[in-house]
């Protein structure tokens, strides 16, 4: 009864995180985005997003009964949680570095070219993580 | 000229939608800061990921999960997502990540942890055995005997899990200034573009 609102929200939070991370990499890249806050209010919808995502997924494996790690199933499986572990740790740092990099700088001034680049490249790792883990997820789901 | 100087601040921040630079500044306006929030979020997710990888290697997480209503799993999940909040922003009011030692933050967390980990227990043992001890199929001094210990156990555990995630926390915020940019070095040197 409950598997489908939960797998959903799982879509919709996958969604909105790799639509979120898209944006603001392609924003940075080009210089659309010249000041933090943009990526300061996107980081609490991104980490509440992956709380959605962790129990809504957990919720989703105990719908389906997932097979053992021995199956080829099971390894996609292994694959894509090692590749939401390395997320989530990528995640937390660029989050830290965007905190101390707006505690730094000089909210008037336009962003120095280096940190552009930086945030740019990090959403960019972001949304190619995901990007990957999506595929996963589609494999896990149609084979 | 000092008020107008705020004035026309104040008008550029609303206009650019700007935050205030102070950290202290933003951390006030919002019970939790974002430092806060990700950190939290970010112990939550990974302990729980963690037990779910470690479960499905050794072939158990099938067994695991059959026996779990969804609902309950996501009202579990939540529980112990807000007990990190609390725990984390615990240590955060008491001890600053830039200027703590890591022995301070390990041991707040620690202590932070523990009471987690009992809090953790505790809320479990509510929903799951007050509706039986009203029923009457359980004795109340045998339920107290494995309260008391099953606390100490969970003091144990959930100050374990504080150490780790806070000496984690702290190893992720230190990395993240090492990799943050050199503040302004190449506003002068690299050349504008057209």
């Amino acid at each position: 009864m409950a598997a489908l609102p939960i797998r959903t929200l799982h879509v919709l939070a996958m969604a909105a995180l790799v639509g979120g991370t898209t944006v603001l990499w392609y924003s940075y890249r080009n210089g659309a985005i010249a000041t933090l806050a943009p990526a300061r209010q996107f980081e609490w919808l991104f980490w509440a997003g992956v709380g959605v995502l962790v129990f809504t997924g957990i919720g989703n494996l105990g719908a389906l009964g997932p097979p053992g790690p021995g199956t080829d199933w099971g390894q996609t499986l292994l694959a894509k949680l090692a590749g939401v572990v390395g997320l989530i740790g990528g995640s937390v740092i660029r989050t830290l570095l965007l905190v101390r990099a707006s505690d730094r700088e000089n909210r008037f001034d336009n962003l120095s070219p280096a940190l552009r680049r930086t945030l740019s490249r990090a959403y960019g790792a972001t949304a190619a993580v995901m990007l990957g883990i999506v595929v996963l997820a589609e494999v896990l789901a149609h084979g | 000229m000092a008020e107008d100087q705020c004035v026309r601040e104040s008008m550029a921040e609303r206009t650019s939608g700007a935050e205030p630079a102070h950290g202290a500044e933003r951390a006030d306006a919002r019970p939790v800061s974002l430092v806060t929030w990700t950190l939290a979020t970010f112990d939550t997710a990974l302990f729980v990921l963690l037990g779910v990888l470690a479960a499905h290697a050794s072939g158990g997480l099938a067994d695991l999960l059959a026996g779990l209503n969804t609902l309950v799993g996501v009202a579990v999940f939540c529980y112990l997502w807000a007990l990190f909040v609390l725990a984390v922003r615990w240590i955060h009011r008491r001890v600053s990540l830039d200027s703590a030692g890591v022995s301070t933050l390990a041991l707040h967390g620690t202590a932070a942890g523990s009471v987690a980990g009992v809090a953790f227990l505790l809320g479990l043992f509510a929903v799951v055995l007050v509706p039986t001890i009203q029923s009457g199929g359980v004795r109340l001094q045998a339920v107290l005997l494995v309260l008391l210990i099953g606390a100490g156990v969970a003091a144990v555990v959930g100050s374990v899990v504080g150490l780790l995630a806070s000496v984690l926390d702290i190893a992720v915020y230190g990395l993240a200034g090492y990799l943050l940019p050199e503040a302004g070095s190449e506003r002068v040197t690299e050349p504008r573009r057209q």
